[in-house]
């Protein structure tokens, strides 16, 4: 009642205003989230003049001012408020300013720059966020992506500046692996592969998704292992208002949908991506020894496991996707309130490839064919997410959230090799049946308290536990060879073979960080403890020939494992490493201080310095393998990281940054294990190296951005990176190609990132529904690997992913009053090496690859949407090559989806 | 004798904690001791300073065991185990020095005691040294290991002397040790002209008998009886000498009774695969073609390998006789740098012509012919008849004949050419196949079924 009356008073002032000038500021105030307008929010001038207006019962505002420039807040009860600064009004004109405002975890101080964070959805508050930044930084938001038809995160980073995403490794600015870290709010995500470097983006389905962020310089706050930066992913906050919404998707793919593909009999519950048991260990299967074909239970135990080898054709169904969220903000007085986001998501796709390789020999320049052959893959993926967001603000100076999130990924696939084996100088077909589930669980509670008579002290703090899991029940390889005819069975490795294995990782930590003011500085300090324990575990087993009739392997895999056979002919036989099972430990003690302060009225430089005191344990040794376990592994590094960042505010709308750091990049557990281990995919042995040291590096920022208007940018920057002691995968045997870990001599990296975001309008008011924004990098690295080379063929040469160019475009033309909304992107990367090559074979490049695709939003009802996406609408074909001819060629084909989102509330 | 006085010291201070420091043998004492007396002995470290077994002791390996910057003595008689995931490498700066008689050869076998034993229950014996060898950059790493300065072979030393192999047996070896890869019997890798194979058997491994990784080391005396896979295998550009070798293949499982390769990933890299061998007997397990598990021939000469071939027997040989398989071998036999001659093939179950003798690959690329290169019209020298040698073929036991044992003297009389007087060759071998009216074979071999 007081407001409403506040309310009528100021605007009678402003009505007496707007009577004598013609000119000022208008706008519309929105909720981030569900682009209702915000009623009765102020909207006020800080600096210039002083006025105050709030929005009507539209969320409209006009604020009349005479011409100048002005700096104005736009704020709202249970929103995070917004700076909007050096806002220009020419003489008789209103300058438009639409704002959209993200509901709170925060809550308003008195902060000149941004209060709380910024919605960083949408695509102005993401910018407004980086100009405010305090380090380089490029970001997505959920707005953006679904523009897209990118489905989860691993999809849509790819349109970030620089980043791209090789396989499930993310590279950013051509650094991956452990160059490029991903944190989910702050925290690092486990790895949910074995050998520790992929993040698992694709568990992150952008239903849950509110950003992308990817820090490009380092700041004393963040993780010290930094190189090529890290991507932060922000999970959806809940929204202010009650808000339920449905998604429903279809698509089809012209590989895979309806089309003959790979397949394998499976269990019951195939289509939920989950195994019925049909794929577990045999109960038979001793828990206290290793199966050996004396074993009195070998037989029993050799007919527990299931009798299918071998795959068949199917169908492939056109794609499919639910995805259901609820969220409401439940109020009380005193600015207590408890928000809360419930959603959930499940999704299904057939995927299906058929490519042509082979391998080659090298004898002067020439190539000259050794294997050939054809790889047809189908696969059913099956994603499942679920999210809960709780924030509950005790006042407006405290508040908590808590966040719950679970994801898991199946991928069920079968593949058949066929074609000529060089290596047997027969026909082979090879079949690997594999179930591969993934599994995240991350939780965090975390706060923010305002302290102090003003609010000054911020006390920000979180508490996380998360569990990754990766399972892989009874993969099954099983390889003929055919000779004249004669079609037989080939008993080796990796032929008649099934594989079973799980990796654990559980990780909890916690963090508590204090900005307070001191003097003319702005200080942040803070400290963190990060534990996490990872175990993996895995058992294989062959099925070998004990019998005297050869005739029998010449048999269809079934007929020949049958009950008939087993027993008598064949034995399974465990062949479980010593190294199949490990457990580690790692554990990082963080502590930083950093201070920002304003040099003069346009330089802001903040100066910080990090600790890091990192520890890695690592056991391994299996029981069901005999021999002497590999020595533990127990280190201890203690790492000081400094860093500088500066920016100079060239006027109100553009900056000039500089950051220089220098920070670490570690080895992973097995990497400094001195053991052999193997890794089944890549079907080579991989050796640790226990005298590898942490490299460092020191990083070099450059960046000039210019924010015409809140949704337009200009940016150009340039980066230099050189490596101490980069650790480096090197080719050692030349038989199978085994690899090992060196410290290499060196690396440098350098580059250039171009960015460029702007309407049309700029060019005539015709054009103002169309949008432009563009970002292009330009990046040259070497790696000296000097005596580290070992066998590997290059000495020198661009480090291993890296594209000297990577490209995206996009352009949206929005059409509001239709509700009609089309975006075509463009993304393209340079050639890169997927493989780096030995014993004088060159390396392998994957070739550029162009892709297009087109996605169309129409707004249907008040509640109801439609999307139809096209993806890859050049039919472009993934290719990649040695010197100039095809190793591995296939065709993702093309996938068109249509989805209706419904948000009946 | 030092080594020994150490090993026995080694024991005493183990047992007694007592043991002078001052002698001459300097070194800490460390690794594993064995005292006086003590039958049985585990082997768990690195041995890193000069060192004696003997007979009086069995040696249990335990681990991979890695000889460095150390002389290994093994006495005549003495006996070593290995189980699963062990084997003993010589380092390429270590030397081994095991010198057997024909009444006491040194036995490497299987832990598991006799009746059980299996082809693969331990790895094997590795000798590595730091003569040429064709990778890129002149220097590999041995697969199996964990890689690092010790596992490295190869290097420029043609003369480098892995030490010396005489009247040892090597039995059920091959474990997996890491990946998909099974140890040989006998791995030589980059061994020189001073090293010394002579009167070795590798007797049921699971991999190949005697693996050649490039060097110029010789084999003399070579007996390779049942393997899983190949019998002889070269590569990465071996360039030594052999004389007497003997392969039997397995009954079922065997794949070739040579298989000879230069370098897989660049078929014309220097030094190229080139040995020089003579009087050699190579058996197969004649059974109809196509009739065993892995195809079954008596020699593949492979990507760019060239090397020759004389007085030698392929016999029995269950799908093919001689096959030169890609164009870059078929090269170096256009090229007269590939030659078998003074042999005689034989098979009992087909008449060789011009589609039986070799098997056509799809990689050959041109219109070569085995036959047309070594079969009797081509090469004078060569010839196929009855050698008359089933004597060497495999024979399961029986309560008749529980142990049988092969013979490898051809009844029929085969005379060949004359081996070059060069110092190594025994130049009076003029007849075909390893073994004329000597049967050097006896006493030191063994041929167990388990």
């Amino acid at each position: 009642m007081r407001r409403i009356t506040f309310l009528m008073l100021l605007a009678a002032l402003s009505g007496t205003a707007q009577a004598q000038v013609s000119a000022g500021i208008r706008g519309r105030l929105t909720d981030a989230k569900t682009g209702e307008p915000l009623l009765v929010c102020p909207v006020t001038v800080i600096a210039g003049a002083e006025a105050f207006v709030e929005t009507d019962l539209e969320g409209k505002f006009a604020l009349p001012l005479p011409p100048g420039t002005y700096d104005v807040r736009f704020w709202c009860d249970q929103y995070e408020g917004v700076d909007a600064k050096g806002l220009r009004v020419a003489e008789g004109l209103f300058t438009e300013r639409n704002i959209a405002l993200k509901p709170v975890e925060g809550s308003f101080a008195e902060e000149l720059v941004v209060i709380g964070t910024v919605d960083t959805k949408s695509e102005s508050g993401l910018l407004l966020q980086r100009k405010l930044a305090n380090t380089v930084q490029d970001a997505i938001g959920s707005e953006q992506i679904s523009r897209s038809p990118d489905s989860n995160a691993g999809d849509a980073v790819k349109r970030v500046t620089s980043a791209t995403v090789v396989g499930r490794n993310v590279f950013l600015r051509g650094l991956g692996g452990r160059y490029a870290s991903t944190v989910v709010n702050g925290v690092a995500l486990p790895s949910t592969d074995p050998d520790g470097h992929q993040a698992p983006l694709d568990l992150f389905p952008n239903a849950l998704l509110s950003t992308l962020t990817v820090q490009k310089t380092f700041s004393a706050e963040m993780g010290g292992a930094f190189a090529g930066g890290v991507l932060g992913i922000e999970t959806n906050a809940y929204p202010a208002t009650l808000q339920t919404q449905v998604k429903l998707s279809l698509g089809v793919n012209t590989q895979s949908t309806f089309r003959s593909r790979r397949t394998y009999e499976g269990g019951s519950l195939d289509f939920l991506g989950m195994d019925d048991g049909s794929r577990g260990l045999p109960d038979s299967v001793p828990s206290d020894r290793a199966l050996s074909t004396r074993d009195p239970q070998a037989e029993q135990v050799s007919e527990g496991f299931s009798n299918v080898w071998s795959s068949r054709t199917s169908r492939g169904l056109p794609n499919g996707g639910l995805s259901v969220s609820v969220g409401n903000t439940h109020q009380w007085g005193g600015g207590r309130a408890l928000g809360y986001l419930a959603s959930a998501t499940f999704s299904r796709s057939d995927a299906a490839t058929a490519a042509d390789a082979q391998t080659f020999r090298i004898s002067d320049e020439d190539l000259i064919p050794k294997d050939i052959y054809r790889s047809e893959y189908g696969a059913t993926n099956t994603n499942l997410g679920a999210l809960l967001n709780l924030g509950y603000q005790v006042d407006t100076r405290n508040d908590v959230s808590l966040l719950a999130l679970f994801s898991r990924s199946t991928e069920d696939s079968a593949q058949l090799l066929s074609g000529f084996s060089d290596t047997d100088s027969a026909n082979f077909d090879a079949t690997r049946l594999k179930f591969a589930q993934r599994l995240l669980s991350f939780n965090q509670l975390r706060g923010t308290h305002r302290l102090g008579a003003d609010g000054a002290f911020v006390l920000r703090w979180q508490g996380n536990l998360s569990m990754t899991q990766s399972e892989e029940p009874d993969t099954r390889d099983l390889m003929y060879l055919e000779n004249d005819g004669v079609r037989r069975f080939r008993q080796a490795a990796n032929s008649g073979e099934r594989f079973f294995s799980t990796l654990r990782d559980t990780s909890g930590g916690a963090s508590v960080s204090l900005r307070f003011p001191l003097g003319r500085l702005e200080m942040h300090a803070g400290g963190s403890a990060q534990l996490s324990q990872r175990g993996f575990d895995a058992r294989r087993f062959a099925f070998i020939f004990v019998g005297d009739d050869p005739a029998l392997l010449g048999l269809p895999a079934e007929e020949m494992f049958s009950t008939e056979n087993v027993g008598p002919a064949f034995l399974a036989e465990e062949r479980t490493f010593l190294t199949d099972r490990y457990d580690g430990f790692q554990s990082l003690y963080a502590g930083f201080l950093s201070a920002e302060a304003s040099v003069t009225e346009r330089l802001r430089a903040i100066v910080g310095a990090r600790l890091e005191v990192f520890t890695q344990r690592l056991d391994s040794g299996s029981p069901f393998a005999q021999g002497q376990a590999p020595a533990s592994t127990d280190r201890t590094t203690v790492d000081p990281m400094p860093a500088l960042n500066l920016i100079y505010a060239v006027t109100d709308k553009a900056n000039l940054r500089a950051g220089y750091s220098f920070t670490v990049a570690r080895p992973q557990f097995r990497e400094i294990a001195p053991f052999l281990y193997y890794d089944a995919l890549r079907r080579r042995s991989v050796s640790g190296n226990p005298d590898l040291v942490s490299s460092r590096i020191h990083n070099a920022d450059l960046r000039w951005e210019w924010f015409p208007t809140e949704k337009e940018l200009l940016s150009v920057g340039g980066f230099y990176k050189r490596f101490i002691d980069p650790i480096e995968q090197v080719v050692v045997s030349s038989i199978q190609g085994d690899v090992g870990y060196r410290n290499a001599v060196g690396a440098n990296a350098v580059g250039l990132e171009l960015e460029g975001r702007a309407s049309l309008s700029r060019v005539s008011e015709a054009l103002s529904p169309l949008r432009v924004g563009a970002n292009l990098s330009l990046i040259y690295s070497r790696v000296n690997l000097g005596s580290s080379q070992q066998i590997s063929t290059s000495e020198s040469r661009p480090l291993q992913g890296q594209s000297p160019y990577v490209a995206n475009l996009n352009v949206t033309y929005a059409q509001d009053s239709w509700g009609t909304e089309v975006t075509l992107l463009y993304n393209v990367f340079g050639r890169r090496i997927s493989e780096v090559g030995f014993n004088r074979l060159p390396d392998t490049y994957e070739q550029p690859l162009h892709r297009v695709d087109l996605t169309l939003t129409q707004k249907l009802s008040k509640d109801l949407r439609l999307k139809l996406t096209g993806s890859n609408l050049l039919n472009q074909s993934t290719v990649l090559r040695q010197l100039d001819t095809d190793v591995f060629r296939y065709r993702p084909g093309l996938t068109a989806a249509a989805q209706v989102e419904w948000s009946p509330l | 004798m030092k080594s020994v006085r150490s090993w026995a010291c080694a024991g005493a201070l183990a047992v007694l904690a007592a043991c002078g420091g001052d002698d001459d043998n300097g070194n800490t004492i460390q690794g594993d001791t064995c005292a006086p007396g003590q039958a049985s002995c585990e082997i768990t470290q690195d041995i890193t300073s000069d060192t004696t077994w003997t007979q009086e002791h069995t040696y249990v390996l335990k681990a991979n065991v890695f000889v460095k910057n150390a002389t290994l003595t093994i006495e005549p008689g003495t006996v070593i185990q290995g189980g699963v995931n062990t084997s003993l490498a010589i380092t390429s700066t270590a030397r081994i020095d095991a010198q057997g008689t024909a009444a006491e050869p040194i036995v490497f076998t299987s832990v598991v005691p006799e009746g059980s034993r299996q082809a693969g229950n331990w790895g094997g014996l590795v000798l590595l040294g730091k003569a040429p060898i064709n990778v890129q950059g002149g220097v590999d790493n041995i697969e199996g290991y964990p890689e690092s300065e010790e596992t490295q072979y190869g290097g420029t030393d043609a003369a480098h002397d892995c030490g010396t192999l005489k009247y040892v047996r090597i039995e059920f070896a091959g474990f997996r040790l890491g990946g998909n890869n099974e140890l040989n019997g006998l791995t030589v890798g980059g061994c020189g002209t001073k090293t010394t194979v002579d009167y070795v058997q590798v007797h049921r491994g699971l991999d190949d008998g005697v693996e050649m990784f490039g060097g110029t080391a010789n084999l003399k005396h070579v007996v390779i009886t049942l393997p899983d896979d190949d019998g002889l295998d070269w590569d990465q550009g071996w360039t030594g000498k052999g004389q007497f070798i003997i392969v039997q293949q397995n009954r079922l499982l065997g794949n070739h009774g040579i298989e000879a390769d230069n370098s897989a990933s660049s078929p014309n890299a220097t030094p190229r695969s080139n040995p020089t061998l003579w009087n050699m007997t190579l058996i197969g397990s004649n059974r109809d073609k196509g009739s065993a598990a892995q195809t079954q021939g008596g020699a593949i000469l492979r990507v760019g390998s060239a090397g020759s071939i004389s007085n030698a027997i392929f016999a029995y040989f269950n799908d093919f006789s001689l096959d030169v398989a890609g164009p870059d071998s078929i090269a170096q036999a256009n090229a007269g740098a590939l030659t078998v001659k003074h042999t005689t093939f034989w098979s009992s179950k087909v008449s060789y012509d011009a589609t039986s003798f070799a098997v056509k690959s799809s990689s050959d690329g041109s219109d070569f012919n085995e036959w047309m290169k070594f079969g009797p019209e081509a090469e004078a020298t060569n010839s196929v008849v009855d050698p008359k040698l089933s004597k060497g073929l495999y024979v399961a036991p029986s309560s008749s004949n529980p142990k049988p044992v092969p013979g490898f003297k051809p009844e029929a009389a085969l005379t060949g050419g004359t081996p070059p007087a060069d110092g190594f060759f025994d130049a009076s071998a003029t007849f075909r196949g390893a073994v004329g009216d000597v049967n050097w074979l006896d006493g030191w071999t063994a041929f167990p079924e388990s």
